[in-house]
């Protein structure tokens, strides 16, 4: 019964999201440690935006509001969309609902560029920019390595991305292992974890412009990515090249894991278990999928890190907690859909 | 096959507008960060000194309390520098330590926790300022100690918290003080003859596995100073060994380290020289045989300009046994002179993990009354 209301109101119900989102978004700048009553945030926000005014350091509301949230919300929101979106569109490109946006080996990849950075000392922007491009390398090696074994299937390129992603995992290790426990290790410990801690708006125009670009793009596809639970014979008759199409896809993917690894570490489960919960909403169609996936991702890690920052007396990395919640989450959503099939439609 | 078209005209108009809604977040996020609030520097914005509300993040609260004469002045502590500060005979001249507030776990700054404790002189190591100095937070004092040039960062850390402390003099109290001891085991060992160093390996052992602190590491160069050959010297990385390399290298002299934190492989006190000696796998090395495996007295990695030349002593004393019977006295000298502290038996017995090395030979020196 449920399922025929949330198709109908499918819709209905992603606006619904994405008020729920705009409104969490509001709220989460009023927690933290340092506390703050809502006048004041109210008085920094219409100050500094209406305005244009800066702020000093004496003024500790407008540094925690202006200069410590609200990058990090914005942040939070738009890597949760984009790994949700990027989760759902593997799961539409490979068929497959255990596939998340780490088995073609972009997120290990870009795991070990942000920590050869550590290593060597350079400047955050210096770990985006390693991470990023060391995210791009760990998909084109997966690519050339399913060519090389002269198959474009998406096995092969599941096969490809699985060992590129253990061969990078090993230097990871590697490099854990040469990093200089007093000074280098906590800091590529902590990031591996996974952190919004360090959030600026250099970081936010890379995730946003990452977003607009490619989850803009996955949304103006969305009707041709139903097409993948088509054969390519199939496909083909209906004018549609699927080998082409899985690659532009991958690649908006690729954009959207490397941006959000390059700007916070490590954040596992979002892009794997959202898309299964949006399912249970809107259904398997990728139009309302998509940006139901995209707004509860938004939801979903705009909350977990509500809860990382504010939970306990000291941070907890927010890869962390997603791997708690989204471990049991993810068995539970495994054992109400399988008398069903994932599809369920 | 599933449905690609429209339900209907409103499912197209929502659907439509989710995409530009999710675009226009996007969008938003863009316009936001484009033109970045900034923060205007306070008028006083280096840190005041002395420092009477001090927060320290990094693993330099042992050398921070013995330059300050104590933990008055401190507001809070990482969790880390908290544990390492307070470890063996410091903690015991400093009880405070242990009672101090902690800010952070490791050495990552939270800055809204910071805002809140707003300190005037903040401790942090350089390499995780970033997120401190884009909230202008004043007071920074960004410290670059880095343990594989020990002995060179150490001087510029002790001289930056003398600064920071307004105890400048006592700095180059101490560190004339480290400088004379080290001239004075010099002296000891100049007619020592190279062929009769020992060659010494220094290892981590734990939880099966044995890792060395690599040759560039302080400790290395005091195995040199105290008249022996570092094994390890060829080692650059600090990593793990496996048995086989040990039994080839067949050191004269095993030395274990309990400080585990310059090894995330290895455990503090996970194996003994007892343990060693009852290994069937280890029996074959000289060491061994020769019940020459010793466990290296507590000692902290920044405050060596007391401790090293402590260490040293001790060395010097199981290196060469010919040596006087001097090291209990080295001991209390030291700790009366340079914090007015005065240590008992037990707690020199501790320091030098008398009862964990006395199964190794040439240990009995070391039993209180047994000075020369």
């Amino acid at each position: 019964m449920r399922f025929h209301w949330t198709h109908k109101h499918a819709g209905l119900l992603t606006l619904i999201l994405f008020a729920l989102l705009l409104a969490e978004m509001v709220l989460s700048l009023g927690l933290g440690r340092f506390r703050l009553h809502t006048t004041e945030i109210l008085r920094v926000l219409l100050h500094t935006r209406l305005w244009h005014a800066g702020g000093t350091f004496y003024d500790v509301p407008w540094v925690v509001v202006e200069i410590i949230r609200l990058p990090r919300i914005l942040m939070v929101t738009l890597c949760g969309v984009g790994l949700a979106l990027a989760g759902a569109t593997m799961q539409g490109v490979f068929r497959n609902p255990l596939v998340g946006p780490d088995v073609v080996g972009v997120s290990q990849g870009a795991s070990l560029g942000g920590v050869l950075a550590i290593l060597l000392g350079w400047q955050p922007m210096g770990i985006v920019a390693m991470a990023f491009g060391f995210g791009l390398v760990g998909l084109l090696l997966a690519f050339v390595l399913a060519r090389l074994a002269g198959r474009t299937s998406t096995l092969a390129l599941v096969l490809s991305g699985i060992i590129i992603g253990s061969f990078f995992s090993s230097f990871l290790g590697l490099a854990q292992y040469y990093a200089d426990p007093q000074t280098q290790l906590p800091g590529i410990t902590y990031w591996l974890l996974g952190s919004f801690a360090s959030a600026t708006y250099q970081k936010v125009t890379i995730v946003a412009a990452a977003t607009l670009l490619a989850g803009c793009g996955l949304l103006l596809l969305r009707w041709r990515i139903n097409l993948f639970s088509l054969n390519e014979t199939d496909a083909a008759m209906l004018g549609t090249n699927l080998e082409r199409l899985r690659w532009i896809v991958i690649a908006f993917v690729v954009l959207l894991v490397a941006s959000q690894v390059s700007v916070s570490g490590g954040v596992g489960w979002v892009g794997l278990i959202i898309p299964h919960l949006a399912r249970m909403l809107v259904g398997p169609e990728h139009s309302k999928l998509l940006p139901a996936s995209g707004f509860l991702g938004g939801i979903y890690l705009l909350t977990m890190d509500d809860l990382a920052r504010s939970m306990a007396s000291q941070e907890i990395p927010i890869g962390l907690l997603t791997g708690i919640v989204g471990a049991p989450v993810f068995a539970i959503l495994f054992w109400k859909t399988q008398s069903k099939g994932w599809i369920h439609d | 096959m599933m449905s690609s078209k429209p339900n209907s005209f409103l499912q197209n108009t929502a659907e439509l507008l989710s995409s530009l809604l999710l675009g226009l977040l996007c969008v938003a996020a863009i316009v936001v960060s484009a033109a970045p609030p900034t923060v205007r520097p306070p008028a006083r914005e280096a840190a005041v000194f002395p420092a009477h509300r001090a927060v320290v993040l990094p693993v330099i609260l042992s050398a921070y309390t013995t330059i300050n004469g104590g933990s008055q002045n401190l507001l809070a502590v990482s969790n880390v520098a908290r544990e390492w500060g307070s470890y063996g005979l410091l903690g015991k001249v400093y009880p405070g330590t242990e009672r101090l507030p902690v800010v952070g776990r490791m050495i990552i700054p939270e800055p809204e926790q910071l805002l809140k404790v707003h300190p005037d002189a903040l401790f942090v190591h350089k390499q995780q300022a970033e997120v401190l100095r884009k909230i202008g937070m004043p007071g920074l004092v960004e410290v670059n100690f880095m343990p594989r040039d020990a002995r060179k960062s150490r001087q510029s850390l002790w001289q930056l918290v003398g600064r920071a402390t307004m105890q400048g003099p006592r700095v180059m109290q101490l560190l004339n003080w480290d400088a004379a001891q080290r001239r004075q085991l010099a002296g000891q060992l100049g007619g020592i003859p190279a062929a009769h160093r020992p060659r010494v390996l220094l290892v981590h052992a734990g939880r099966g596995m044995w890792s060395v602190p690599g040759g560039y590491y302080a400790m290395g160069s005091s195995i040199e100073e105290a008249g022996g050959t570092n094994l390890a010297a060829n080692f650059r990385l600090n990593g793990q060994i496996n048995l086989e390399q040990i039994i080839a290298l067949d050191p004269d002299i095993l030395l274990l380290d309990p400080n585990v934190m310059m090894s995330p492989y290895a455990s503090s006190h996970d194996v003994s020289p007892r343990d060693i000696y009852n290994m069937p796998e280890c029996s074959v090395l000289r060491a061994v045989k020769e019940r020459r495996v010793y466990e290296l007295p507590q000692h902290s990695y920044t405050n060596d300009a007391i401790e090293d030349p402590l260490l040293l002593a001790w060395m010097a004393e199981i290196f060469h046994p010919e040596l006087p019977r001097q090291l209990r006295g080295v001991y209390r000298a030291a700790y009366q002179q340079i914090y007015g502290f005065a240590l008992s038996e037990d707690d020199i017995d501790r320091a030098i993990f008398f009862n964990e090395n006395l199964p190794s030979a040439g240990y009995e020196r070391f039993r209180r009354g047994a000075e020369q």
